[in-house]
């Protein structure tokens, strides 16, 4: 066992190589590799992890002792330093559902290791990612401005071809190895949504500079949204986040999947200015600015925003009873209990799931549909 | 007895087989889309999958899940539909006569049904997502014969700590000794336990692994299997599939 002050720089190569450490009261030491391993085991069932553990035990230690004022300047680097490493191991361990809640819990704001870490903040400069972003994104006015201006403002050539680089470099590191029967039709039509971007000069030029923001840019846009969908970089810059919400519960790429044009970013007056974001509901454009907001989902049923959000994130843990198809938002449950299936001409009643002519199934599918009535296909997926 | 030891030891010990890391069992998932045509000359795609009630999210449940027996259901919005950040393959059949597209939406109705009366099974090593669409092409092309999942026990990757387990099994050279195995694997993991579902002639059947035919000879469906199939196809012929399935 050794003192946390003395050995700080051994302990952060030792949470950085992801190491098994205990840390009981101040002292901290590295585990025999044949307990840890047993631990891992054991801990792989029942849901617990040494870094959880330690984590916790070191920012304790910290919020129980804290530091004066002369060696504050001394530790105060290595601290935050081992904290953003906690933290980071953390976030790869939270893979299953469970675990996410146990990481999630950890770090919301009021846990030892949030508060020591906002502690650590104050002190020095803002380590933390995901707030850098948010406020990088906070720091802009565009809500105040008009649809109109943003317009017309003309992009600059070279922040189009800068921008449009990049995008090539990424797509081919990030989305070229998936072999995906679809994943050519990603490359079409950016040039739209590029020229868009490049009407928010000043959140180019943070692109330039932040390249967190600029990856997570590409994954939402231009990954996550229909090609054709300018207004998805209206939202992103404009809204984060709704964005964020749209990407928790998988909505964005049910948008993607099916080509309806079910979002618009719009504004709704002109004095003073006033800007909605709106989804296919029922048929119907509704907004889904505020989470309060009640939305008709079928004839006398109504949900908040929070609520149809929520259930569509349930259905990583089953069939929820919503789902997003060509009329937008329905209320839709898989396997049909409510319709009546005795007719011999069933399926003549079914939701339109997916509206395609023939030429754009033929595209789809490559292959050739002349003589046929109606078109079978198997799909298979793997990570 | 010391002859099967002598037999066993060197395959136990230093002939691991090489296994492909595509045949992994986790989140793959097969599923079979229909574009039915509509009175305006545009069709309606469906993508019809099969699952379980409730997915299994925790290490436990997974594991439970490999073995037991669970009410399955259909769905007519498949979500791997949506997801494009995992690979995904489609094979299109030839387009349907119209006495085949009333065939395959008859059987359709059936399972629907049965779904909806909770007698509608799913047992991941048995009666499966990618069973189930075998079934259906089986019943559009009962003269076509092709096996688009079925594999043998022994390449399949199973991401959890009884992956020894099954490294011993498929190690194990002598048949009648690795299928005794298989089975005291499966019976400690819950392969007898099974719930009572009605049969397409009324009877109330109790359902469990153990009974499975397949599981018994020792192969099941894969959905990723598919993968490796169409590329093989894919080496032979330069276009698989322009007009003939595979």
């Amino acid at each position: 066992m050794e003192r946390i002050e003395l050995t700080t720089g051994e302990l952060l190569q030792a949470v950085k190589n992801g190491e098994s450490i205990s840390i009981i009261d101040g002292q901290w030491e590295r585990r025999w590799q044949i307990i840890a391993w047993i631990r891992s085991i054991f801990g792989y069932i029942f849901g617990w992890n040494d870094t959880v553990e330690a984590a916790h035990n070191f920012a304790v230690y910290l919020l129980e002792n804290p530091f004066e004022q002369n060696e504050k300047s001394k530790y105060i680097d290595t601290y935050t330093a081992i904290v953003h490493a906690f933290k980071l191991s953390l976030a790869d361990y939270a893979i299953t559902e469970e675990k996410r809640i146990r990481a999630s819990q950890l770090q919301s704001p009021r846990t030892p290791l949030n508060m020591i870490s906002s502690e650590l903040a104050q002190a020095t400069s803002p380590r933390n990612v995901t707030a850098e972003l948010d406020q990088v994104l906070s720091m802009y006015t565009y809500l105040n401005l008009s649809q109109k201006t943003i317009s017309q403002t003309k992009p600059l050539q070279q922040n189009i071809n800068w921008l449009q680089e990049e995008l090539r470099t990424w797509q081919e590191e990030i989305v070229a190895p998936k072999e995906d029967f679809f994943a050519n039709k990603m490359a079409q039509s950016t040039a739209a949504k590029i020229k868009r971007s490049c009407q928010y000069p000043q959140f180019i030029d943070a692109l330039r500079e932040n390249r967190t923001l600029l990856e997570l840019f590409f994954y939402t846009v231009f990954s996550n949204m229909p090609s054709d969908c300018t207004d998805a970089v209206d939202l992103f810059i404009q809204a984060p986040y709704l964005q964020k919400e749209l990407t928790r519960c998988n909505l964005d790429i049910r948008i993607k999947a099916i080509a309806n044009r079910g979002l618009r970013f719009i504004q709704t007056s002109d004095d003073p200015i006033q800007k909605d974001v709106q989804l296919l509901i029922n048929g119907k454009y509704q907004s889904i600015a505020h989470s309060q907001n009640n939305v008709t989902i079928a004839h006398n049923v109504k949900r908040t925003v929070k609520e149809v959000f929520d259930t569509f994130e349930e259905h990583n843990r089953k069939i929820a009873d919503l789902e997003y198809v060509q009329k937008g938002i329905m209320l839709l449950d898989g396997t049909l209990s409510t319709m009546d299936l005795s007719s011999p001409e069933w399926y003549k009643d079914l939701p339109i799931v997916e509206r395609l002519t023939r030429k754009e199934l033929e595209e789809r599918y490559e292959t050739n549909f002349q003589t046929g009535h109606a078109l079978f296909v198997v799909r298979a997926s793997r990570p | 007895m010391r002859q099967i030891f002598k037999l066993a030891t060197p395959y136990l010990l230093f002939a691991p087989r090489a296994l492909n890391p595509n045949l992994s069992a986790r989140d793959t998932h097969s599923w079979i889309e229909i574009a039915i045509p509509l009175e305006d000359g545009t069709f309606n795609l469906l993508s019809i999958g099969k699952f379980t009630k409730v997915f299994p999210i925790t290490t436990w449940e997974q594991l439970q899940f490999i073995y037991r027996t669970y009410q399955g259901i259909l769905t007519i919005v498949d979500p791997n539909k949506f997801h494009h950040s995992r690979s995904r393959i489609a094979v299109p059949f030839p387009p349907l006569a119209k006495d085949q597209f009333i065939q395959l939406m008859g059987a359709l109705r059936q399972d629907l049904l049965r779904a909806q009366k909770e007698d509608f099974v799913f047992q991941v090593q048995g009666d499966n997502c990618a069973r189930w669409v075998q079934k259906m092409v089986n019943i559009l092309f009962p003269n076509l014969g092709i096996e688009l999942f079925s594999m043998s026990h022994d390449d399949i990757i199973i991401p959890f700590f009884i992956m020894p387990f099954i490294w011993i099994q498929r190690n194990i050279p002598i048949e009648s000794v690795k299928n005794a195995f298989r089975m005291s694997l499966g019976l400690f993991l819950g392969a007898l336990e099974g719930q009572e579902f009605t049969n397409e002639t009324g009877e109330k059947v109790f359902t469990r692994l153990y009974d499975d035919v397949n599981w018994n000879k020792g192969t099941l469906e894969l959905p990723a299997k598919l993968f490796e199939i169409l590329e093989t196809v894919k080496q032979r012929v330069s276009s698989p599939f322009l007009n003939s399935p595979l």
